[in-house]
């Protein structure tokens, strides 16, 4: 479990995807990412477990499949 | 004397019709627009009546170039051809005020598009481009020369299967061919797409193509076998994955593109990966999209394709992962320039052509090509990928591996599969190459003895590939024509107060020479032997394209002395029967196995 702190994002990748740029610039694909998140620019700390067993079409970065989220702006 | 008239009639009509078909440069360029440039001393007031006169007599409305070409007098109208033509007809006064009046080409490429950061290139629709309305719009397949590939190859025959969101026979799918798939998220046989990602990947790889709608495809007679193992939301796992890449070399997927990536290393998928390789599948992956040295999976490992993309401009995209696990890069968008293909709008699925960006984009482009060499004849996997980085556009300064062996290039791979293969295509394209494949050639050949001729053109074509599928490095173009049939259509040409010999020398064949001054059919036994040949080479042999020719005579030689022997047997001297044909016979062994020699040997040199 991990816990990450930074902006989210769409990145205008494939059909466009939600991704979390954490503050050292790590780039986390936000897969089904939930709705109260979908807000590009969006600060927010995510807990949860990075999925490798997990390939994507937008191959972005790691998948972060997301337990908990708290909105700090 | 009436068959001088028929000879000339018939090339008359022959280089009639070769230019007739001839596009030159100007046809090239397509005009609306007429530029009208008055005479530097032109008073103002003349000009003036000139326009005047042009717009009420024709009804254009003439306007200046530029606010630049006031000084130069440089007027541009709406105007086509007919217009053009009429007005240099029906107004001689206009003609002697003007430096020029002529069609306002539009040249290659137009305005890019101001609001985005890259250029990109719109293009015109050419005759020979096909008639997707907008085909003008996919600078990426501009980009790997498709058009030229496509004079040869569109990728029949071939099943590539999409691993992806899945994908839907959209508008413009109306005549590509669908193999079942599967769907491995909702396990089921009808593999739909509920995503879009994998329709527009599935366009870039075989989109219909030349059916009046929407954009084109790379391969776009390739069949595609639909295999969902992404979820609506673009995730799937890696078992599907896998599942799925075994499920496509079973069911005789020929070319696997997996536009998808993540996750860490897997046996599973590498197991998967193996199996589909041995079984003579090629797999292209696209590098992934974090703009980061080295590939993500799929595309790192050992077997797969990994493409890294590039944009309109042809630099490294902002995205694209570069360095290890780039084998090759092709057009993927970036800097604001997008793929263009139809795919299903996720809300709803009506279809929609959209530009995408992404490595994912980049990987079907490499994987049509691939379609096109295996439909070219190469099957081997290990080949097919050594054909794609060959025949690229190498990148000379590329110190981070952003675009591996280079950039992708359609035409020259399939061209490049298709040489050491022997077909029909590959018989008019080296018919093309070397010149042969000219309409005024034939036309005129049916009065010099067409047959004999062909019989010749067959036999080098033979020789020739039997002496490049041995020692491919040798190029023999020039003297295999001199050795073979010689520019033959020159023998039917004929003009007035000029002796004809020449033209019936230039139209010979090396070992017809001997007789073509005397203007019989007679064979020479010094000409039409081994002899000549077999002395140049020797001569020229210091000499690089000296003995290239040299080989090539001797071959050209061979094929005619040898189609001669079977067909028209008569030697000076030696009468006509069974002493000339025995005659012919052994030189034309002689000057096959002396050209194979001298080639064995040129080749042994050039690698020494």
């Amino acid at each position: 479990m991990i816990t990450v702190t930074g902006l989210v994002e769409k990145k205008d990748i494939g059909m466009g995807v939600w991704a979390l740029v954490s503050e050292d610039g790590q780039t986390y694909e936000l897969l089904s990412c939930p709705k109260d998140l979908r807000q590009a620019g969006l600060k927010v700390t995510v807990s949860g477990a990075i999925d490798d067993q997990v390939m994507t079409a937008a191959a972005i970065g790691p998948v972060l499949a997301i337990s908990s989220f708290e909105k700090l702006s | 004397m009436r068959r001088l008239l028929l000879l000339c009639c018939l090339f008359v009509t022959g280089i009639g019709f070769a230019l007739y078909n001839f596009q030159g440069l100007a046809t090239k360029g397509q005009f609306d627009s007429i530029a009208v440039d008055f005479r530097e001393d032109l008073p103002k007031g003349e000009i003036e009546s000139q326009l005047k006169q042009l717009q009420s007599k024709f009804g254009v409305a003439p306007e200046l170039n530029s606010k630049f070409s006031e000084s130069d007098h440089l007027y541009t109208f709406k105007g086509n051809k007919a217009l053009l033509d009429q007005i240099k007809s029906q107004d001689p006064e206009l003609l002697k005020d003007v430096e020029s009046i002529e069609p306002n080409y539009i040249y290659g490429l137009t305005d890019p598009t101001p609001s985005k950061d890259v250029n990109e290139p719109e293009y015109i629709h050419t005759a020979s481009a096909p008639n997707d309305p907008m085909y003008n719009k996919q600078w990426h397949l501009h980009n790997i020369n498709a058009e030229q590939a496509w004079e040869t190859n569109k990728g029949s025959g071939i099943t590539v299967a999409v691993i992806d969101t899945g994908v839907t026979k959209t508008t413009d799918m109306d005549k590509t061919e669908f193999v079942p798939g599967y769907d491995f998220v909702n396990n089921k046989t009808n593999a739909d797409d509920d995503n879009g990602h994998g329709t527009h990947v599935a366009g870039s790889v075989a989109q219909s193509t030349n059916n009046s709608i929407g954009v084109a495809g790379v391969a776009y007679q390739a069949k595609i076998m639909p295999l969902k193992v992404l979820s609506a939301a673009g995730g799937g796992t890696v078992s599907d994955i896998a599942e799925s890449i075994k499920f496509a070399a079973d069911k005789g997927a020929n070319v696997i593109n997996m536009s998808l990536g993540g996750g860490g290393e897997s046996a599973l998928m590498k197991e998967a990966i193996d199996y589909a390789h041995n079984k003579g599948v090629v797999i292209v992956a696209a590098a992934g999209n974090e703009n980061q040295s080295s590939a993500s999976y799929p595309a790192r490992y050992n077997h797969i394709i990994g493409v890294a993309a590039f944009d309109a401009k042809g630099e490294k995209a902002e995205f694209s992962n570069f360095g290890a696990g780039v084998d090759i890069a092709a057009p993927g968008g970036g800097h604001g320039s997008r793929v263009w293909q139809e795919t299903i709008d996720p809300d709803g699925g009506a279809p929609q052509v959209i530009g995408l960006q992404g490595t994912s984009m980049a990987a079907p482009h490499v994987a049509g090509v691939a379609a096109m060499i295996m439909s070219a004849g190469v099957k081997d996997p290990n080949a097919v990928q050594q054909v794609l980085q060959e025949s690229v556009r190498k990148i000379a300064e590329d110190p981070l591996n952003h675009y591996g062996a280079g950039q992708l290039d359609a035409s020259a791979a399939v061209l490049m599969a298709a040489r050491g293969q022997i077909s029909f295509n590959d018989f008019f394209r080296w018919l093309h190459e070397n010149g042969y494949l000219n309409l005024r050639f034939w036309f005129d050949g049916g009065a010099v003895a067409l047959l004999p001729k062909i019989l010749m053109v067959l036999g080098s074509y033979m020789f020739a590939f039997l002496v490049r599928y041995l020692f491919p490095s040798v190029s023999l173009a020039t003297g295999l024509i001199t050795g073979s049939s010689g520019l033959f259509f020159m023998r039917g040409f004929y003009m007035f107060d000029l002796p004809q010999a020449p033209f019936r020398m230039m139209g010979s064949s090396l070992a017809e020479m001997g007789n073509a001054i005397a203007g019989n059919n007679i064979l020479n036994p010094l000409f039409a032997s081994a002899l000549i040949p077999a002395l140049l080479l020797a001569l020229l042999w210091g000499h690089e394209t000296g003995k290239r020719f040299a080989i090539g005579l001797l071959l050209g030689t061979s094929a005619c002395l040898a189609v001669n022997m079977v067909y028209a047997p008569h030697v000076w001297m030696l009468g006509d029967g069974l002493l000339p044909q025995v005659f012919l016979g052994v030189n034309a062994a002689l000057c096959f196995v002396l050209a194979k020699f001298a080639a064995k040997a040129a080749t042994a040199e050039a690698q020494a």
